[in-house]
């Protein structure tokens, strides 16, 4: 069972039962006489709070749910205004929204402890007419629908709530931060990758080898040419490549992978890829 | 929760530190010389002479092209020379060319790297 209390003010206010949505009126007085019942949501009556509306077409925008709209309307200070987000009524074709003192609600939500949400009457509350029964002579809530699902006053658990809610994102940015691109170099410095290069001579070994199976003459010139995979030997002048050594060069070549190309002063050994 | 979400935050970034230190590449003295951004080209010099022992002149061209040259050296010196110039690993060893020197069994060497 759920027990709603209608705050009109400290000397009179009214306790319900909440049943498939419609208040039961149980009993009224004091406040302090009603708080040995728990109750967390409150009824504020139309004395605790501001409304006011503003036609749909005299509004030329869709307001956002954290505008105000009467902020020139209102006498209370801008810092203690607490509003609901506007609500869109069909039935009248407006836009209507609801404020309260901010200082007033903590007033009284100090005298209620275990109320959590305040619910402004007008809005929350809704006259469901019974056949033969004057509602209107009665002034209280008995039998009327009150909507809990609708907006309301949370003046306790905002700022907790708030807070938390900017704690959890703010440390899922901060997990998330270090794998953004480019966010680690301002968080750890620059980390480019070094590039780094395979730099073995791999002709060095076919010249090794190429030296150590055939005499060849003295050489002038060596050249390891390792980004075209070539070996230039250049013999001194006058030094002729005869036959019996080209063809032992071209042997040599076959057997290990390598192509020859021979000129004037000496020999192109290319390896194969 | 709060310590929930203050664990996953420790454990995000110290995976991101040890992914970081799992990519430093532990270069070489040589290598981590040649990386400093600070180097100038008569440092460069100091670098390879400490490196492979032996007098050296470098030549940088079009900031990418590094020769080194080292003259009249010994035959054993060139062919240390040229197996000592394939450690570097930060620069790309192009060619290495061998010429026979003033004297008999003298020779100049000629290193060249590209940068990048």
């Amino acid at each position: 069972m759920t027990l709603v209390l209608r705050y009109i003010s400290d000397e009179t206010s009214e306790l319900y039962k909440l049943r498939r949505g419609k208040l039961n009126f149980l009993k009224t007085g004091p406040i302090d006489s009603l708080l040995s019942k728990k109750f967390r949501l409150v009824i504020l009556s139309k004395e605790n709070f501001v409304s006011s509306s503003i036609k749909i077409d005299d509004l030329n925008f869709t307001p956002d749910t954290d505008q105000f709209l009467f902020s020139e309307k209102s006498i209370m200070s801008s810092e203690d205004i607490l509003f609901n987000p506007p609500k869109r009524m069909e039935r009248n074709k407006t836009w209507e929204q609801v404020w309260v003192s901010a200082s007033k609600l903590k007033a009284i939500s100090v005298k209620l402890p275990s109320a959590q949400k305040f619910f402004p009457e007008n809005i929350a509350v809704q006259n469901i007419p019974v056949e033969g029964l004057d509602q209107s002579s009665s002034n209280t809530l008995d039998g009327f629908r009150f909507d809990t699902k609708t907006d309301f006053f949370d003046l306790k658990f905002r700022k907790k709530r708030k807070s938390q809610t900017f704690f959890i994102l703010g440390m899922i940015f901060l997990s998330a931060l270090p794998w953004l691109p480019f966010s680690s170099d301002f968080i750890f410095g620059p980390a480019d990758e070094i590039r780094l290069f395979d730099n073995n001579i791999r002709t060095l070994d076919i010249f090794a080898e190429l030296s150590g199976t055939l005499s060849l003459p003295d050489l002038k010139a060596l050249e390891f040419n390792q980004t075209n995979d070539l070996i230039r030997i250049t013999a001194h002048e006058g030094f002729i490549f005869d036959k019996e050594l080209k063809d032992q060069i071209e042997a040599f070549c076959e057997a290990s992978g390598c192509s020859v190309e021979f000129w004037d002063a000496g020999i192109i050994v290319r390896k194969e890829k | 929760m709060r310590i929930l979400l203050l664990i996953i935050f420790v454990i995000s970034f110290s995976a991101k530190i040890i992914e970081l230190d799992a990519k430093d590449p532990n270069l070489s003295e040589i290598d981590a010389k040649l990386t400093e951004s600070s180097i100038s080209s008569d440092q460069l010099d100091v670098v390879f002479q400490e490196f492979f022992d032996l007098e050296a002149r470098s030549k940088v061209e079009n900031e990418t092209i590094i020769s080194v040259v080292f003259e009249n050296i010994q035959e054993e010196d060139a062919l240390r020379v040229l197996q000592r110039s394939q450690e570097v690993k930060v620069l790309k060893l192009h060619k290495a060319s061998i010429i026979s020197g003033e004297s008999e069994k003298s020779y100049n060497l000629e290193i060249i790297y590209v940068a990048g």
